[in-house]
């Protein structure tokens, strides 16, 4: 059985719930949300050992019988009340704990999702897997943002370090009048890398590789920039695609959104690896199954480093 | 040159600190960077230059750095809102770090990794590794219910710790009528001697401590084979420097916690000398061409 944490209400999470009932797999499906009204959890570990339960709708389920997880827990939204966010917190951090600790696989383990909370951190991974890697500064000081944009004749981007608030954005000349504002805290300014952009599922030892065309500064939000967006699904040359399992296997994941764009160079440059890739968005555009590719990943535990 | 991160008041940065002083080597203790610190930083990569470190007027040779200490980073919420600002540059400056500290080619003391954890119950994840060097991990029962809870503590014996899921102090329980739920942690508590054990550098330093978990009694000398073990185990988990919690028994030797950021409390003057030029010894060291 494979237990999914998350809300029916998610794209991806509605879209695996959907797959798995097609193909009649079984599986126990537990939104977080409900934790301590819905369902309750406890388990126990002895001598490496893990026993315990789920109590959900007057059912008990052993976790024995879970035989791996899929999560996406959902922030929690900044107009929660005080009481729901401190419940939520526990919820949070009760499910954390399962899912550093239960032997079976889950996707993905927050350890291993944690790399994508420092981009720097995660971009010295993807390095070391052979992917190229667009110049950047961490700053808080004006004059090296300054610096760094006459240095890339202003072809630089800006984004967050961490997963909060990242949205890439281009920056401008006019952007030079408000650099000061970097000393309130860091911020991650790229060298812009013209090419094409490839986003490629990784699920577990199956790629899923997607082309994008758009003239928008972060193809996700073209819509916002009133640019436009077409995609479809392509294969990749082979060694890329050694380099997307590869990273994918180095941080521990068994589904990731690894962004790449092929420069105008011909080099391969990698952005980063998502441990919560929207597939259901992308699959919606080509066709591909990436769902499915989860699932079998899921089962047969692939990818866990 | 050392760095250490560490928060004012620090007291094993503050012995670094001294013992360096004494050698004539040059070490600085920076608070960790937040919202308004003085702390002004700029890192290129791939890195055709060394980073940009100021604080407080000070400029840092970087590729002078010869160690880095740890003791504190920005530490982000547990639950963050996107709409504060200060949540947000926490988050950002604790990014920033973790990626620097990451890329320096100098000793850093447990360099930082996003998401360790080696706290109960994540440790549980880590049982392996305890097992493999002949240590154990004491039972562990997470639950929200308190007759799960209760449960528990009569299959345990007379007494567990309680840990709460969240932010509060654990504290040990031994009455099953004060477990009156919540989500938590319970730890099993054996009869046996109470160690708090420091291992750093491949060198172990204990102390016995009362069985309250935190009324300190007199130094101790440690067993050679669970110093030995102790070590092993550090070495496994891939760190320089780990705080455990041992009871030794009939049962062997049980691990009730375990710290990569150590609280550093001692009361005897051998095991604060010991880890702290324990420490240097790591921190002192020749320069690497490459991370760790």
């Amino acid at each position: 059985m494979i237990l999914i944490l998350g809300a029916l209400g998610d794209s991806g999470i509605g879209h695996l719930v959907h797959r798995l009932l097609d193909r009649k797999h079984r599986f126990l499906l537990l939104d977080p949300r409900d934790h301590a009204r819905g369902f309750e959890m406890s388990w126990e570990m002895e001598r490496g050992d893990m026993v315990g339960c789920l109590r959900h709708g007057g059912a008990v389920t052993p976790l024995a019988e879970v035989g791996a997880v899929y999560v996406h827990l959902l922030p929690v939204p900044d107009n929660t009340e005080e009481e729901n966010r401190s419940r939520l917190a526990t919820t949070h951090a009760l499910l954390h704990a399962y899912l550093e600790s239960t032997p079976v696989p889950v996707c993905n383990r927050p350890s291993c999702s944690a790399t994508n909370f420092s981009k720097t951190y995660q971009q010295q991974v993807i390095a070391a897997t052979g992917f190229a890697v667009p110049r950047t500064l961490v700053t808080n000081q004006p004059d090296a943002a300054g610096d760094f944009f006459e240095q890339c004749q202003g072809r630089v981007i800006y984004k967050s370090l961490s997963s909060i608030r990242s949205i890439v954005r281009r920056m401008t000349r006019s952007d030079l009048g408000r650099l000061d504002l970097l000393s309130g805290g860091p911020t991650q300014f790229q060298e812009w890398v013209p090419g094409t952009d490839f986003r490629v599922h990784v699920m577990g030892a199956r790629v899923y590789p997607t082309e994008i065309a758009s003239d928008a500064t972060d193809y996700r939000y073209s819509n916002r920039e009133g640019a436009t967006r077409t995609m479809r699904g392509v294969l990749l040359p082979e060694e890329v695609t050694k380099r997307c399992l590869k990273l994918s296997f180095a941080l521990g994941l068994i589904a990731a959104g690894v962004d790449l764009r092929r420069g105008l160079d011909g080099r391969w440059y990698c952005f980063e690896a998502n441990p919560n890739p929207a597939f259901a968005f992308y699959e919606q555009f080509t066709g591909q199954r990436i769902a499915d590719g989860l699932i079998d990943a899921l089962l047969d535990g692939q990818g866990q480093g | 040159m050392v760095i250490i991160f560490a928060a004012p008041g620090d007291g094993l940065a503050a012995d670094v600190r001294e013992k360096m002083d004494e050698k004539g080597r040059e070490c600085r203790v920076i608070p960790p960077p937040g919202p308004g610190s003085s702390f002004k930083f700029s890192w290129e990569l791939p890195a055709p230059a060394p980073a940009r470190i100021e604080w407080d007027g000070q400029r840092f040779p970087v590729d002078k750095i010869r160690g880095v200490l740890v003791r504190a980073l920005p530490e982000p919420p547990q639950e963050i809102s996107a709409d504060s600002d200060r949540d947000y540059l926490c988050i950002e400056w604790h990014a920033a770090l973790l990626g620097w500290l990451q890329s320096v080619t100098a000793a850093v003391v447990n360099r930082p990794k996003p998401g360790r954890s080696l706290r109960l119950p994540n440790l549980c994840a880590h049982s392996e590794k305890f097992r493999t060097v002949g240590l154990q991990l004491a039972p562990v029962l997470v639950t929200d219910s308190v007759s799960e809870a209760r449960g528990f503590f009569r299959r345990c014996g007379r007494s567990v710790l309680v840990m709460p899921a969240c932010a509060g102090r654990t504290v040990r329980v031994e009455d099953e009528e004060a477990l009156l739920g919540g989500a938590c942690c319970l730890i099993a508590v054996p009869d046996g001697v109470w160690r708090r054990i420091h291992v750093v550098d491949g060198e172990a330093f204990a102390e016995i401590i009362g069985d309250d978990g935190r009324q300190l009694s007199a130094g101790d000398a440690l067993p050679e084979s669970l110093a030995r073990r102790c070590c092993t185990l550090v070495k496994l988990l891939d760190l320089d420097f780990l705080e455990l919690l041992v009871v030794s028994g009939n049962g062997g030797d049980v691990v009730l916690g375990a710290e990569d950021l150590p609280g550093a409390v001692f009361n005897n003057a051998v095991s604060r000398d010991g880890v702290a030029g324990a420490l240097i010894r790591i921190l002192d060291a020749p320069r690497r061409e490459t991370p760790q």
